[in-house]
């Protein structure tokens, strides 16, 4: 698969402080790439990085084959768009004058509809922004960084601050983008937004990455065992529940008004589950799964929850 | 080049669509040129070419010549009120009605100043000097052997003081409305991030900043004319102004303040800090020049830091464009040629560093 | 009353801890006080007064007799390095006065004097004559100068005015007796003697500060508290707004009243002021003024919602109201139109007020005056705070 971006052992310090301490990356062609880690965990710093907004103190970047020395060189810009966390338009221009605008900064550029159709804000296009919701604003961001048809798309916490509504339909964007075939570098500190969006993920913490792989293997390998909630009517003498309990090979936690079974097997589990209740007359009420997220995997990774 | 033009037309349209920005380009150099106008013509004489107003108290004998007096006064561009008693002088004086209070008798002759007047007085107490001479020695009776009779050099109207204070007034009226509506222009964009996101694209610093500066150039050079025009009109100033030498000077002014702007954004990198310097400069340079008050009435210091003042050569090429002074071509274009190179550089070199800061 | 003192505390640390507090309070107000004394203690003192003449002497002596040279001297005795000169005498020439034009078109001398070839027969005559007691035409001498150089047109002026003495001067030289003739003068409103200019613009600099701190430190600040939503919180505990406008109202005053110490210390100890920082009723006329401004700064706040409008708008207001406040110059000879802004203008009062606390000089505006029109300020101030729900709005 064709590399387009590849960073080997990535450095920055500020002073005695080093943000991100020796990374390597690499971001296939059309994937959604997601890098995720706490506040302060180098994301921006290196995401800034790659879109040349900051120097590295040493380490290679290359970026569609070719590396990146100093500044990035305009051929490079040509092919990338950027999402910046905030995004200030410039003031006292309309929405279809910011894109025209940016348009002109490059040499190919979709027109300005079709920018507007791909975020849907077509009926904002002679809006000034700042009279745009928050929503509105990001999806507008994002149509200025696809304005050049770009290849790659840099996303630096796309959806921080949005309502779960305008969330939604970023989240929507970006799966018609990635279903266009463009590359999406994504920083984010949302699970479900990593686990929806990602066809890998990097997690970094402290300036490291700390494993690299799809959110599937990474919750199969680190995730931990799934957990199962039921209760039962009527209520089972004990013997009965020992009986499960040495069925399943585990033991059954009593909670408030409910059992728990831990487990890595889940179906398996299940049916034994099933089986028994119907041997014992007990009908089985609630019953809920609850299988491990990244959330766990990068507790159990990093020894701490994400949001720290 | 596309997005040049492109660029060149949406700051075109960010400029207009800035209440702000067109408020500090069009109507403060007029705002600000009007107030020190009003106020310092008010001290030194303005549009009736009265500068001071002295209330005189003649002894009986001497009440006979206050005709003769009045006439002298006026020739000497005073004007002059008689009253009946010293009391009603110190009122004058002291409510600020009169500048200056004279009680006349034929041995001895009192000046009376108001405190509140503070360095004002100074002047006054040199026209005292002149005024006693001159009733000295007609009182003492010395005959005037030498007169002196004044010959003007170059033809041309003569000017009020106003007439003076207009092209300086002007001067500073320019500088602060370009500098500052630079400055805040691209210290804002850094602030809001605008410059970052710009950065990541093609688009140059250069190009970028040539965009911002082009429109407070021609709007300032629009207002400087405008401001001309309003003074010939309120202050009824008559100047036989050359229009190409003030396109010129106005012209190649902008562009140096505008340069002067980009790079105060660029050394102070927030707006606030920006603001701050550009505004103790501006009064430096206000008071530390030759726009209000010649060279010649200047202690020796500040005569060195006005000659180091852009303001100053502005104001002088100004001067020299409307008609009111005279200086060499030579030195005139020499002056723009200046202005106009360090303008566009420390446009070129602020725009260049502007971008390469956002990269940290 | 706990929480007004909360209220207090906390403002005060936060304008201390603000470099932009910092800078407005403090040092703003420093450096415009150094700015213009370093400017204006020395223009036009008599001493710093220099005007390049260059004396271009065509007359031809007749029998030896040479008036012209008194008339020379009599200039030098008026020039530098004698103490109190008016002019400095670039050079005497002899030949053409066109030789010396172009030094005055180039600002290299401000006028020059030109004695005729017949001066010297012109004053033979009339000295003869004046012996007779027979009428006589003065003997001329030539001025030239450039009237639209302010340089040069004062120089012009000066020459005029110095021709009395001139001939005083040569007359002695002809031991004339002059008659007695005493000329003296009296400075009406005058407290201290010989005030210098620092003396004269402290009190200004003082209510400069205090109305910028009024405008800068309390407008914005409030303007920022509303957008973002911090008055919305206070208003959601059960903390009243009369807690917080006191201890709000008393930070700034508290800066003020340092300000004003700051200022005044300043003034004495650096630039030689004798104004009575001490004086009781300069500091309560100053709390007074102080309240009006803080009071304006309110209004600002609650009529425009953005810090960034209301900075703009201060910085917009601030010079033509100092301008016409009479701080740097006196004023006067105003058009009536002009007038009015002066006549309304609340830091007028204050400064012709503080001039006099300060025991610089009377008041040139009565005192019932200084008191009333900026409580005039301040009643209008209330009366549109008023109008505005306080604390639900907010």
């Amino acid at each position: 698969m064709e590399k387009v971006i590849e960073v080997r052992d990535l450095r920055k310090k500020y002073g005695n402080f080093e943000a991100v301490k020796g990374i390597d990356i690499d971001v296939f062609k059309g994937e959604v790439f997601g890098f995720l880690g706490p506040n302060g965990a180098g994301k921006t710093t290196t995401l800034e990085i790659l879109e040349g907004l900051r120097k590295p103190t040493s380490g290679t970047i290359k970026m569609f084959g070719e590396e990146i020395k100093g500044d990035v060189i305009p051929e490079i810009k040509e092919r990338i768009g950027v999402v910046l966390q905030q995004t200030s338009f410039l003031d006292h221009l309309k929405v279809k004058e910011i894109l025209e605008l940016f348009a002109s900064f490059f040499k190919k550029s979709i027109s300005i509809e079709k920018a507007l159709e791909m975020v849907e804000l077509k009926e904002k296009v002679n809006a000034y922004p700042e009279n745009l919701s928050g929503g509105q604003r990001q999806r507008l961001a994002i149509a200025v960084a696809l304005i050049n048809d770009p290849d790659l798309i840099f996303m630096d916490e796309p959806t921080t601050g949005l309502d779960p509504q305008s969330r939604e339909s970023i989240w929507v964007l970006v799966e018609k983008l990635k279903s266009n075939g463009k590359t999406i570098f994504l920083t984010t500190h949302y699970m479900e937004e990593a686990q929806r969006l990602c066809d890998r993920i990097t997690i970094i913490d402290h300036g490291k990455v700390v494993e690299t792989d799809s959110p599937e293997h990474l919750i199969l390998k680190y995730g931990g065992e799934s957990k199962i909630d039921f209760s039962c009517t009527p209520t089972p003498p004990t013997e009965k529940v020992e009986e499960l309990e040495r069925e399943l090979q585990g033991k059954i936690h009593k909670l408030d008004d409910h059992c728990r079974i831990v487990t890595k097997d889940l179906t398996q589990t299940l049916e034994k589950i099933v089986l028994w209740s119907k041997k014992n007359n007990v009908s089985l009420t609630d019953v809920f799964f609850i299988e491990p997220t990244l959330e766990d995997v990068f507790l159990n990774l990093t020894g701490r929850e994400l949001r720290d | 080049m596309k997005s040049g033009n492109t660029l060149l037309l949406k700051s075109f349209y960010m400029f207009v669509r800035d209440g702000k920005a067109t408020l500090m380009m069009f109507v403060s150099p007029l705002a600000f040129m009007l107030i020190l106008g009003f106020v310092i013509a008010g001290i030194s004489g303005g549009t009736q070419n009265v500068s001071v107003r002295l209330a005189f108290h003649l002894s009986k004998n001497l009440q006979p010549f206050e005709k003769a007096l009045e006439q002298e006064a006026r020739n000497a561009g005073f004007s002059a009120v008689f009253v009946k008693d010293e009391k009603t002088i110190k009122r004058l004086v002291s409510s600020a009605k009169m500048q200056m209070g004279i009680s006349l008798t034929s041995t001895s002759m009192t000046f009376f100043y108001n405190q509140a007047f503070g360095q004002y007085n100074n002047y006054l107490r040199i026209l005292q000097k002149f005024v006693s001479q001159a009733v000295k020695k007609r009182i003492s009776g010395i005959p005037t052997y030498v007169e002196a009779q004044p010959v003007k050099i170059n033809r041309g109207v003569n000017l009020t003081v106003i007439s003076f204070i207009v092209p300086g007034a002007m001067a500073i009226a320019i500088l602060t409305a370009c500098v500052l509506s630079t400055a805040t222009a691209f210290s804002n964009y850094r602030s809001n991030n605008t410059l970052k996101r710009l950065k990541v694209t093609p688009l140059s610093g250069n190009t970028f900043a040539f965009s911002i500066a082009v429109h407070r150039f021609w709007s300032s050079v629009v207002s400087s004319i405008l401001t001309i025009l309003a003074a010939e009109a309120i202050f009824s100033t008559i100047y036989s102004i050359n229009w190409l030498l003030l396109l010129l000077i106005t012209s190649t002014a902008a562009i140096m303040s505008i340069g002067l702007g980009t790079i105060f954004s660029v050394v102070f990198r927030d707006m606030w800090t920006t603001l701050n310097f550009s505004t103790i400069l501006l009064t430096v340079m206000m008071l530390f020049s030759n726009v209000f008050y010649p060279f010649s009435i200047m202690p020796n210091y500040m005569r060195i830091i006005a000659h180091t003042m852009p303001v100053t050569y502005f104001t002088q090429g100004l001067r020299y464009a409307l008609g009111i002074s005279p200086m060499y071509m030579s030195e005139f274009l020499l002056v723009n040629a200046i202005f106009a190179f360090a303008g566009v550089m420390l446009v070129i070199i602020g725009g260049r560093i502007m971008f390469y800061f956002e990269r940290r | 009353m706990k929480s007004a003192w909360q209220f207090f505390k906390i403002h005060f640390l936060s304008d201390m801890r603000n470099r932009k507090s910092i800078f407005w309070a403090m040092l703003f107000p420093s450096i415009l006080l150094f700015i213009l004394v370093l400017t204006f203690s020395n223009l036009g003192v008599k001493g710093s007064l220099d005007f390049r003449i260059i004396i271009v002497d065509e007359a031809q002596s007749v029998k030896g007799i040479d008036y012209a040279n008194s008339l020379i001297s009599a200039f030098r005795s008026l020039s530098y390095p004698n103490k109190n000169g008016f002019f400095t005498i670039v050079k005497v020439m002899k030949g053409s006065v066109k030789d010396a034009f172009n030094d005055v078109l180039y600002s290299k001398a401000d006028a020059i004097i030109e004695i005729p070839r017949d001066f010297n027969k012109l004053v033979m005559r009339s000295v003869l004559f004046a012996r007779l007691g027979l009428p006589f035409a003065a003997a001329h001498i030539k001025v030239y100068y450039l009237p639209n150089e302010a340089s040069s047109s004062l120089a012009q002026g000066a020459i005029d005015g110095v021709m009395d003495e001139v001939n005083s001067y040569m007359m002695s030289k002809f031991n004339y007796h002059l008659k007695e003739f005493t000329v003296q003068s009296e400075t009406i409103g005058e407290m201290m003697k010989a005030p210098t200019y620092t003396d004269f613009v402290t009190p200004g600099i003082i209510i400069i500060g205090a109305f910028t701190t009024g405008l800068l430190l309390v407008g914005p600040k409030l303007a920022f508290m509303k957008r973002n939503m911090v008055m919305k919180k206070y208003a959601s505990t059960p903390v009243s707004p009369k807690s917080f406008f006191t201890g709000f109202t008393f930070s700034k005053l508290f800066l003020m009243i340092i300000q004003y110490f700051l200022l005044a210390i300043l003034a004495v100890l650096v630039f030689n002021s004798a104004v009575h920082i001490f004086s009781p009723w300069a500091i309560l006329y100053y709390l007074f003024t102080c309240m009006i401004y803080i009071l304006i700064g309110f209004d600002i706040g609650f009529l425009f919602s953005s810090p960034t409008a209301v900075s703009a708008l201060t910085s917009v207001v601030n010079l033509p109201l100092e301008f016409l406040a009479g701080i740097y110059f006196p004023l006067f000879n105003l058009p009536w139109y002009v007038n009015i802004f002066v006549w309304s203008n609340p830091l007028w009062y204050a400064t012709n007020a503080m001039r006099q606390f300060l025991n610089v000089g009377l008041s040139t505006t009565p005192m019932w005056l200084n008191v009333f029109i900026p409580a005039l300020w301040g009643m209008a101030s209330l009366i549109f705070l008023s109008t505005r729900k306080m604390w639900k709005r907010i």
